[in-house]
């Protein structure tokens, strides 16, 4: 890669998370909004486990499965959804027809969202452990530390593959969208130990980045949260490596195919499809 | 006048069936509307495995499943005409369109909300089905207090409604937290409405605020339509009537704040130029 190209880049990585990075933080309110609101759902699966007298430690599973939630909503509605809403607004042509290179963009939406995302999770860790009194406990900082980079770097990818689908469809992608909330909340154990799926469906669930890495942190984070693991946190962590890189790969060879099929079949910028 | 309003209605149903549902084929889509809430409720069936081995055969959880169930008409009317207006105003710029219609701007949201309710019922039906079989739960036809469905599902989904224009007339001038407020809403109620745990496990002073809301009322009327009695203790030591007697005091007085506040959210909105502000957010 030449001086110029790389330069040209890291200009579009930095131009792309600068929205993100500093827009998305700028209003307090907005800020307020999305952190609160995501809190009050997650106090009623806090209330859940008091009603049934749950021991404590489901509490804190509970506040590091909903500190995780605003990192798969970044994949889906800031990675993933992203080009359709620039193909709505018209933006996406304009990106496709700027010198610089698609990868570049779709990373630099990353790294923001990462940000963003990273703001709120540790606003619901701390009203976990200030309001709720959990009690978390970092051992092997080290480990921990790979496992939720390597969770981020999975997941981002992930969205990254997902978004070049709007080059493509429009509605149907995001009607795909939509419903990999709720069932991804269930199948990744985001309010419960993942193991209590059955060993077939765990199996399925592992394939999602955010089971390994939600189980992996769990484990390393919350006291006695090694009980309630399913593989052991080196495990998963070469697990999310494996599929980061494969993801990572496969996005880029993605993002190329379906640009140019967008463009030869006319879908790039079809608006209101 | 009447029948214009009712052509109005039938028409903005007609366009919302169109919107929600023509990008598939119509089992499809019912089957995708149902993905959510059938999700939710199985989610809480694991989560309830910490304490039981088999939910299934536990009362406890089948009422956390039904209320569960009854509550998701709720969601998906709040964030499904949330949805709307956002779409109609920044997606696809209908909005001025819809607007300068013949019929009152109001009854074209109205006739949305049926369309959603439609779909949203046939997701319960399709939840209590899950229910019945894969999760062993007694939900039987002879079971059912048919009487008390007929009296409070109406009151019910009236009380939604009117809850649910006061924040689709809320987005009116709102931009930057309309996603937000689509997805969040139902949050806020699901915490407040004891679907998920008695009232009596909120803070002391959560729980006026839930007694006061008529979707709490609503919710455990559909438990005692499915013969569950005694989840939430004070509730439940009312009698079928004093508690169809609340409901409908509290759901006409949501509706009517619902309908007020719409109006005055719209006026507001005209008087700011934001009815059909697109702020590419």
């Amino acid at each position: 890669m030449k001086m110029s190209s790389l330069l040209l880049w890291l200009r579009a990585i930095k131009a792309r998370a600068y929205v993100r990075v500093i827009g998305g933080n700028r209003e307090l309110s907005w800020v307020i909004t999305e952190v609160g609101l995501p809190v009050i759902s997650l106090s009623a699966y806090i209330f859940i486990y008091r009603s049934l007298g749950a021991p404590r430690i489901y509490e804190g599973l509970v506040v590091l499965g909903g500190a995780m939630i605003p990192f798969w909503v970044g994949v889906l509605w800031s990675m993933a959804t992203q080009f359709y809403w620039e193909k709505e607004m018209g933006n996406l042509d304009l990106f496709m027809a700027s010198p610089m290179p698609p990868t570049a963009l779709l990373l630099g939406m990353a790294i923001g969202g990462m940000f963003m995302s990273l703001m709120r999770t540790l606003f619901v860790i701390v009203v976990g452990v200030l309001i709720f009194h959990v009690q978390l406990s970092i051992h092997q900082p080290g480990l921990l530390t790979l496992v939720f980079l390597l969770t981020m770097t999975s997941l981002f990818s992930l969205g990254m593959a997902a978004s070049s689908a709007y080059f493509m469809v429009g509605r149907v992608g995001m009607r795909l969208n939509q419903i990999l909330m709720e069932p991804i909340y269930l199948l990744s154990g985001l309010y419960f130990p993942v193991t209590h799926l059955g060993r077939i469906l765990v199996a399925f669930a592992a394939l999602i980045p955010l089971t390994l890495g939600l189980d992996g942190v769990r484990q390393l984070v919350l006291v006695g949260g090694a009980s309630l693991g399913f593989l052991s946190p080196r495990t998963e962590a070469l697990a999310l490596a494996a599929m980061t890189t494969v993801f990572t790969f496969g996005a880029v060879r993605l993002m190329r195919l379906l640009e140019q099929q967008g463009k030869q079949r006319g879908t790039m910028s079809l608006r209101w499809q | 006048m009447t029948r214009r309003l009712a052509r109005a209605i039938v028409a903005s149903m007609k366009i919302g069936w169109e919107i929600e549902s023509n990008w598939t084929n119509v089992p499809l889509y019912i089957l995708y509307e149902a993905v959510r809430p059938l999700s939710l409720c199985i989610l809480l069936y694991f989560l309830y495995k910490v304490v039981s081995a088999s939910p299934g055969a536990d009362p406890h959880f089948f009422a956390i499943f039904i209320g569960n169930a009854f509550f998701m008409i709720f969601g998906a009317l709040a964030s499904g005409l949330s949805w709307a207006i956002i779409s109609d105003r920044e997606h696809y710029q209908i909005i001025r369109y819809v607007y300068i219609a013949p019929a009152p701007f109001v009854w074209t949201v109205i006739g949305r909300a049926v369309t959603l309710l439609a779909v949203a019922l046939t997701s319960v039906l399709l939840t209590l089905l899950v229910g019945r079989w894969p999760l062993g739960l007694p939900i039987s036809l002879g079971g059912v207090r048919w009487g008390l469905l007929a009296m409070s599902l109406p009151l019910g989904l009236a009380a939604a409604c009117g809850i649910g224009l006061f924040f689709a007339g809320m987005l009116l001038i709102t931009a930057r937290h309309s996603l937000l407020l689509a997805e969040g809403v139902g949050g806020v109620f699901l915490l407040l409405c004891g679907v998920l745990y008695p009232t009596t496990y909120l803070p002391w002073w959560l729980r006026p605020l839930a007694w006061l809301n008529p979707l709490t009322h609503w919710v455990e009327a559909s438990r005692r339509v499915f013969g569950v009695t005694g989840f939430d203790k004070p509730l439940g030591a009312l009698p079928d009537w004093e508690l169809l007697a609340i409901l409908l005091v509290l759901t006409v007085v949501y509706l009517y704040i619902g309908w007020k506040s719409f109006l005055w959210f719209e006026h507001r909105a005209k008087r700011a130029g934001k009815i059909d502000q697109a702020t590419n957010y």
